[in-house]
């Protein structure tokens, strides 16, 4: 179970962006975050993902922190998670060497592997990430807006992988504003509103 | 009524060569310039340090393209010795800069938030004096000569690339792929080598060749009044202030010359610098 319990959060003490959210994502399940711009979705994705440290509260995975993280965390701007001198090849195969099968479930082609993350475009750089994410060790995924950049096909495949990992066990966490699309993936639905959770 | 909109297509340049290409031959030639002052002034050897009191202060001519001094020296010979000289100087001096500001910035970086406000403070300090007047006192405190010059450049250069390390250091601790790649099981030493080096040596190299002609300049310039190097070494400081007595008698050769060969270095440096920051960045490669 990856538990964030009572977190607050702020940049500035004046503007607090969390205050005292708790979230339960236990394995197997697919949590849709949703809420309006600005409401704190994505800052509540990298606190959970230890990406930021909260200014109260605790998130715990009940599984021990070095090595593979057992939660991995998708930026929704990709460009920022990949070093912009590394090769794509080099990109993918940084923390585990991703299976045939999952890669070419991703769409994603050997030919990208010797490009540089700037000359591929903006979902093809999306679905490496993922595939970078996705090794066996992770149990979490906070996956923050990750289809938005995608076409409608792309983006049902990407799901269907997706739902087949949640059944087998992944917990996903799944931020975005497309209420449609995670009624129809999402166990349950949450929705953040300025720092709390409805 | 239709009309067609034309829409002019960019001409290309007819050459065949883009911006891409002409950088990196403006630097490999810059840096075959080099190569052959330095190799010319070891196979000239003692020609052009040697007296010859038969042929003095000989205006430019075709057996002598740069023409003699006082001393009948050949002066294209001197030229390339000083030029020379200030290559060494300019090369330890750089080097020396380049490890200063490294290590400096690491401090900075690493080190806590003290360490920070001190090497700030420092860079403040350092560039907010006036960087000729620090070199005089260093190299005047110093006693002059060669160490001396080395050391003034040396300690005064620093400051602005530890600025810029330290402000790329900086921000790759927090850039997001730093943080993927811990979240990966990484540890400092992977992320430092694989991730934080190939940022930071690009800035590094560049960095040491662009303060090779600030060095250089500023070397001769100590010289030219006097703080610097021994007035018997063939340095193109000497050449320049030993040419200020004789430029008034109208042998204007004395100055012209070894002042745009000393020029036409750092312009090389210059094409070097820019080459090697297009070479290391992929995201140049399309310009």
């Amino acid at each position: 179970m990856l538990e964030a319990r009572d977190i607050h959060f702020a940049y500035r003490p004046e503007a607090p962006i969390l205050s005292g959210v708790s979230l339960a994502l236990a394995p197997g399940e697919l949590i849709g975050l949703s809420g309006a711009s600005g409401g704190g979705k994505s800052t509540l994705g990298r606190i959970m993902a230890g990406y930021l440290h909260p200014g109260r509260g605790s998130v715990t995975s009940g599984e021990s922190m070095s090595g593979w993280s057992p939660v991995q965390y998708l930026h929704q701007s990709s460009i920022f998670a990949v070093d912009p001198r590394w090769r794509i090849g080099r990109i993918v195969e940084e923390g585990w060497q991703p299976d045939e099968a999952t890669r070419q479930a991703l769409g994603i082609s050997r030919a990208w592997y010797d490009r540089y993350p700037h000359e591929i475009s903006g979902g093809e750089l999306q679905r490496v990430t993922l595939l970078r994410a996705l090794s066996p060790q992770t149990r979490y995924l906070i996956a923050d807006e990750i289809t938005a950049m995608l076409d409608p096909i792309t983006q049902a495949d990407i799901w269907r992988l997706l739902l087949a990992r949640c059944e087998a066990g992944l917990g996903i966490l799944a931020i975005s504003h497309d209420a449609p699309l995670l009624a129809r993936v999402a166990t349950r639905t949450v929705t953040m509103q300025s720092g709390k959770l409805l | 009524m239709s009309e067609a909109i034309d829409i002019p297509a960019v001409m290309l340049r007819s050459t065949g060569l883009n911006n891409r290409a002409w950088t990196l031959l403006a630097a490999l030639t810059g840096a075959l310039v080099i190569a052959s002052v330095a190799m010319a002034a070891v196979l000239l050897g003692g020609f052009g340090i040697d007296a010859d009191f038969t042929t003095r202060l000989a205006p430019p001519s075709l057996s002598r393209w740069f023409g003699t001094d006082q001393l009948g020296h050949d002066m294209l010979a001197r030229t390339i010795h000083g030029l020379n000289v200030s290559l060494w100087v300019g090369l330890i001096a750089a080097t020396i800069s380049v490890l200063i500001a490294t290590l400096l910035a690491l401090f900075a970086t690493t080190c806590g938030r003290w360490a920070d406000a001190l090497v700030s403070f420092l860079i403040d300090a350092a560039m907010g004096l006036p960087h000729l007047v620090l070199l005089i006192l260093i190299s005047f405190a110093l006693g002059g000569g060669t160490a001396a010059v080395i050391i003034a450049v040396a300690v005064t250069h620093w400051p602005r690339l530890t600025r810029i390390l330290r402000a790329e250091i900086l921000q790759l601790r927090h850039a997001d792929f730093i943080i993927v790649s811990r979240r990966m099981g990484k540890s400092w030493a992977y992320i430092g080598y694989h991730h934080f080096l190939p940022h930071l040596w690009p800035q590094l190299l560049v960095g040491l060749v662009l303060l090779f002609p600030h060095a250089i300049l500023h070397e001769a310039a100590l010289t030219f009044i006097g703080f610097g190097l021994e007035p018997s070494k063939p340095a193109i400081g000497v050449l320049l202030s030993d040419s200020m007595r004789y430029l008034m008698a109208g042998k204007w050769w004395l100055g012209l010359f070894p002042g745009l060969c000393l020029l036409m270095l750092v312009l090389c440096f210059d094409a070097i610098g820019n080459g090697l920051r297009l070479l290391a960045d992929p995201r140049q490669e399309q310009l």
